[in-house]
């Protein structure tokens, strides 16, 4: 039973015990010998008293401190020894008080050590007097020394205020019969490691130690990494998946030109989506250029009259309004650019912002990020189309299957719309189609372009798990704080 | 996207074959008509090329088509004219087409709908009246013939419909709900456009108002419709939508004379679409009759001559510029859900753009000095940008529409935002260690007159925050990267004089550090100090030839 004791003991229980080998510590001894801060010595003392292993005994002890006179004793003398010294020179009474400022103190404590008699003004030494010449008193020693062992000395000290006393308690730490008994055990027992040192390991020591096992739900803080941003790390996320499915990464300005924007796409210029409603205009700077004369010529010619793609184009054409900057409102401007710099075979994506106004709430947002690419080839086809689609649903998005609708944007046809079942539900994961000749022929394309674009902000949402767009961009640290990696 | 709201019960009854609601669920999504809503009503969200979708009878003739129940072209039957419309120039709205039906046998679910297509239209199609404003008469109310002329604001008054009040088209423009809300549509001009009978009744105000008294009612029979705008094509597709629409009802199609030309011109357009163009765009393996057959499933009427379809087009197609419309037709008539996808083999290596890998390296490197990223808007205002940071405003690429002022003009720096993030932050733990690494976009000479340039800024706050702490983050980036700058003490108004630096790289100015100006920490609300930099990434890369 007692080893059992002797186990449970904490290692600073253990230490304060042993160092009570020979009965009895006063605590300040125990925090020296063991090395512990006091606050721990008295900590693991209360443990032990409460297991009935010590028994404590407090005492009483002064200390005294000098006052500023008392300190002037001690260095130039009591007065009363002054007056003792000169008298004994023979000095007068006069001369007495000019030597002596505190007369009056000195004469009455001479009288009162029965130094001196005074007879008819005259100041006699009396034989105690010579003694008292002849050595250092005890109230002179406790001035130099400043600690007194004399009851009646202190009492004296104190009435004549040239110390003031201060009380310190003391513990003394005993062994109980049952401490002593767990003694010989403890000092057999292997010691253990709480924290493992480097001098543990430097001598080897720690082969002799057993490591105190640790007890692992004990609550401690968690740390705080610092992290990229839960929408950069979906970013990073798809655009690895789509390198590792052979696209390369194209990027475009944000502030852009309507014939980036909107007419190399074959929008129309009165096109709804082109209205102040729906895209940002660029106020200053206030316009731009087209440097590929050649290329603006045939996006004019084929918004006027068709060109030479087979259609009927728009009748109509603002060169002007084609000059005007607005804010990129789709990515799909930077893949028109991606084939006016010369793609005629392979893939290409881009992961990058857009605008337009709104108002911004839980679904909507005036800046959002779009993932937009192409795949142009010889013979890629609608079913090439669909295929792609499929791969991003599953790959992607991580749907369990996928579904295809037609649907219509401006720049392409046939149009598809892919939706994905994920986590239950089927949703809109892309919008994607083949883009008409009349985008790519004016930009000297003459092989298919497939186009596709995911629902990134949507994606996002599901895999950071957040249900307000806003919180894409989140930047409450302590938002960030608890958000999981993405992965 | 349109919305249009649909009787269920109305939609099976015009396709003409019974249809379970599972396969209406399942058919209409395959032919541009998604589902929004299903209880008592549909709502029904149509792709914005499909004007002729915007009804239920346009619908129920597409659904009934695709599934081969009356395929082919509609052939419409035009009974001769009995109406004259004299048409005059008119400035404001040059374009006039015109249209009658009789014998129309009109219920509630019918003028719904009729109703709900003639407003999709004139907003769609027409962009809100401007290119395109219906007006639908009951014609036994006026003599023909009618006249289209345009006239003073105050020469004519008349009561405009669901009013009782007599008034001038000035009045109107002043009072009327619907004067006001189109008044900018004729504001400005001289003269505004009219449409009168023989006896000088009004008929409408295009493109505001009819008038009350040839308002269509539940006895109306005979219908007249004119259509006006600014684009002769636009108000012939629409004429030719809304009489597909009331033929579907069984209402008989009348000519009208337009100033000696018969209207409406329902004839078919031809196109002639190459049958191993759409073989070779769609990846299907399909005949010529084949493609013929799915044609027909479409509403065409289409003949092949060898691998050569020509295809009749429906005059209510407003959205066929290019043989690739037809094309996609054929796709949907095959049906989206049957066609297989197929992985293309068409090799290519994937790659990173270079700036968003070295980005990446650099967050890499920033959390690594634990560094905690966030993500702003490129959208703020200039003030935040410049006087909130105690600097001289710079160009910056402003918006001329914006939504509000804070959100008014593009970021040239990131640094103003991670300022913005303290505030947000400033009741969280300290220290807090954030950056950024994003595009700004600063107004320069190339095309498009402001270009991304991508910038990293690292800000530090806690009580004791520093410019030697800022400086021991610069130099780990500057050794880490390779990079070999220089480091000069510069006056910057965002920083405390004395505790700033400019960063040299190959001589010129690349970024800018030091401890904020306790100003700008006021304007931000901040009750620590704060030091910060921000590098031009760009510049970066360029010096390593990244």
């Amino acid at each position: 039973m007692s080893s059992d004791l002797a186990r449970k003991l904490h290692p600073q229980e253990r230490l304060v015990l042993l160092s009570l080998k020979s009965g009895e510590a006063i605590d300040d001894v125990i925090a020296r010998e063991t090395g512990l801060p006091k606050a721990s010595v008295n900590k693991a003392g209360l443990w032990l008293k409460l297991k009935g292993l010590i028994e404590y005994r407090d005492e009483k002890t002064f200390s005294i401190s000098l006052t500023p006179e008392g300190r002037n004793y001690a260095k130039n003398g009591l007065p009363e020894k002054i007056l003792l010294k000169l008298s004994e020179k023979g000095a007068a009474l006069r001369q007495l008080k000019e030597k002596i400022p505190e007369l009056t103190i000195a004469l009455a404590w001479a009288k009162r050590n029965g130094w001196i008699d005074i007879q008819k003004g005259a100041i006699k030494i009396t034989k105690e007097g010579k003694l008292a010449l002849s050595k250092k008193t005890e109230t002179e020693k406790s001035l130099e020394t400043g600690s007194v062992q004399d009851e009646r000395i202190l009492a004296e000290l104190k009435s004549r205020r040239l110390v003031t006393v201060s009380e310190t308690r003391r513990k003394t730490f005993i062994l109980t019969p049952e401490g002593k008994k767990l003694i010989p055990e403890l000092a057999a027992a292997k010691q253990e490691i709480g924290q493992l040192t480097p001098q543990d390991l430097k001598t080897g020591r720690w082969k002799e130690k057993e490591f105190r096992p640790y007890d692992i739900n004990t609550p401690v803080p968690t740390a705080v990494p610092a992290k990229m941003h839960p929408y950069v790390q979906f970013m990073n996320y798809t655009r690895q998946k789509l390198i590792a499915l052979g696209f390369r990464e194209v990027k475009g300005p944000f502030v852009e030109t309507e014939f980036w924007n909107s007419d190399s796409l074959f929008m129309p210029q009165d096109h709804p989506a082109r209205g102040i409603h729906d895209i940002f205009r660029v106020k200053s700077p206030n316009a731009g250029e087209v440097r590929d004369k050649l290329v603006l010529q045939r996006v004019a010619e084929t918004h006027k009259n068709g060109w030479t793609t087979g259609s009927a184009g728009w009748g109509t054409w603002n060169p002007e309004q084609t000059l005007k900057l607005v804010l990129r409102s789709q990515t799909t401007a930077v893949s028109a650019r991606t084939l006016a710099a010369g793609a005629r075979h392979g893939k290409f994506f881009t992961i990058d912002r857009n605008f337009r106004p709104d108002v911004i709430d839980a679904t909507h947002s005036l800046e959002f990020y779009q993932c937009e690419g192409i795949v142009v080839g010889e013979g890629m086809n609608l079913r090439h189309l669909l295929g792609y689609l499929k791969m991003f649903g599953e790959e992607i998005a991580g749907a369990e299957k996928v579904r295809f609708r037609p649907g219509y944007f401006p720049f392409t046809e046939p149009s598809v719309e892919l939706d994905g079942f994920v986590n239950g539900k089927w949703m809109e994961l892309a919008g994607s189609g083949i883009f008409r000749p009349e985008v790519t022929r004016p930009l000297g394309v003459d092989v298919p372009v497939l186009a596709w674009g995911i629902g990134f902000g949507r994606l996002a949402m599901i895999k950071m798990g957040i249900t307000d767009s806003r919180d894409l961009f989140n930047h409450d640290l302590e938002w960030l704080k608890n958000q999981k990696l993405v992965i | 996207m349109p919305i249009i709201t649909v009787d269920p019960d109305d939609l099976k009854s015009l396709i003409g074959r019974k249809v379970s609601d599972d396969e209406l669920r399942r058919i209409l999504p395959l032919n541009k008509l998604n589902i929004e809503e299903w209880d008592e009503e549909m709502k029904i969200e149509v792709t914005p090329d499909r004007p002729d979708l915007f009804s239920t009878e346009g619908m129920a003739r597409q659904i009934a088509s695709w599934l081969g129940i009356t395929i082919g072209l509609t052939k419409f039957d035009i009974a001769k004219p009995k109406i004259e419309v004299v048409p005059s120039k008119v400035s404001l709205r040059p374009f006039i087409t015109c249209g009658a039906v009789r014998g129309v046998r009109m219920d509630d679910r019918m003028i719904k709908s009729i109703m709900q297509l003639q407003e999709m239209l004139d907003l769609t199609l027409g962009r809100d009246r401007k290119k395109v404003a219906i007006g639908i008469h009951d014609v036994s109310r006026v003599v023909p013939p009618f006249y289209y002329k345009e006239i003073l604001p105050n020469e004519v008054s008349f009561v405009p419909l669901n009013s009782s009040k007599r008034m001038n088209l000035r009045q109107i423009i002043a009072e009327h709900p619907k004067g006001v809300q189109y008044a900018h549509l004729v504001k400005g001009a001289k003269k505004w456009p009219i449409i009168v009978d023989s006896k000088n009744q009004v008929l409408s105000f295009p493109p505001i108002i009819n008038g009350e008294l040839t308002k269509v009612r539940e006895d109306t029979t005979d219908m007249f419709i004119d259509i006006t705008g600014s684009s002769d094509s636009l108000v012939n597709y629409s004429l030719n939508i809304l009489l597909a629409a009331l033929e579907k009802r069984g209402a008989k199609i009348e000519a009208v004379s337009l100033g000696g030309k018969l209207k409406p011109d329902l004839s078919p357009k031809l196109m002639e679409v190459d049958a191993d163009e759409a073989r070779k765009l769609l990846g299907l393996e399909i005949g010529n009759k084949d493609i013929a057959d799915l044609l027909e499933r479409m509403g065409y009427g289409a003949a092949m001559k060898k691998s050569r379809a020509d295809v009749l087009v429906p005059a209510y197609r407003a959205d066929i510029l290019h043989p690739v419309d037809i094309i996609e037709d054929i796709a949907i008539a095959y049906g989206f859900s049957d066609i297989r996808p197929e992985m293309a083999r068409l090799p290519s290596t994937g790659e990173a753009s270079r700036m968003e890998e070295f980005s990446n390296r650099i967050r890499e490197l920033m959390t690594g000095l634990g560094f905690q990223e966030v993500l702003n808007y490129t959208l703020t205002s200039s003030e935040r940008q410049f006087s909130w940071m105690n600097v001289k405003a710079e160009p910056v690429a402003e918006i001329g529409n914006p939504m509000s002022q804070d959100y008014s003009a593009c970021r040239r720096w990131l640094l103003p935002s991670l300022m913005e993030d303290l505030r947000t932050n400033k009741h969280r733990k300290f220290p807090q260690r954030i950056f950024e690494v994003s595009d700004s976009v600063v107004p320069d000479r190339s095309e498009t007159a402001a270009s991304n340039v991508r910038k990293l800024c690292g800000v530090i706050t806690h009580s004791q925050a520093s410019l030697s702490e800022i400086i021991s983050i610069l130099n780990a980036i500057k050794e880490n990267l390779g990079a070999k700058w220089e480091m000069k003490p510069c006056r910057h108004g965002s920083f405390i004089p004395g505790r700033c630096g400019a960063i040299l790289l190959d001589g010129k100015e690349a970024g800018v550090f030091g401890e904020i100006n306790p100003k700008v920490l006021l304007n931000f609300e901040l009750n620590n100090p704060v030091s910060a930099f921000e590098l031009d990434v760009q510049a970066v890369s360029g010096h390593l030839r990244i």
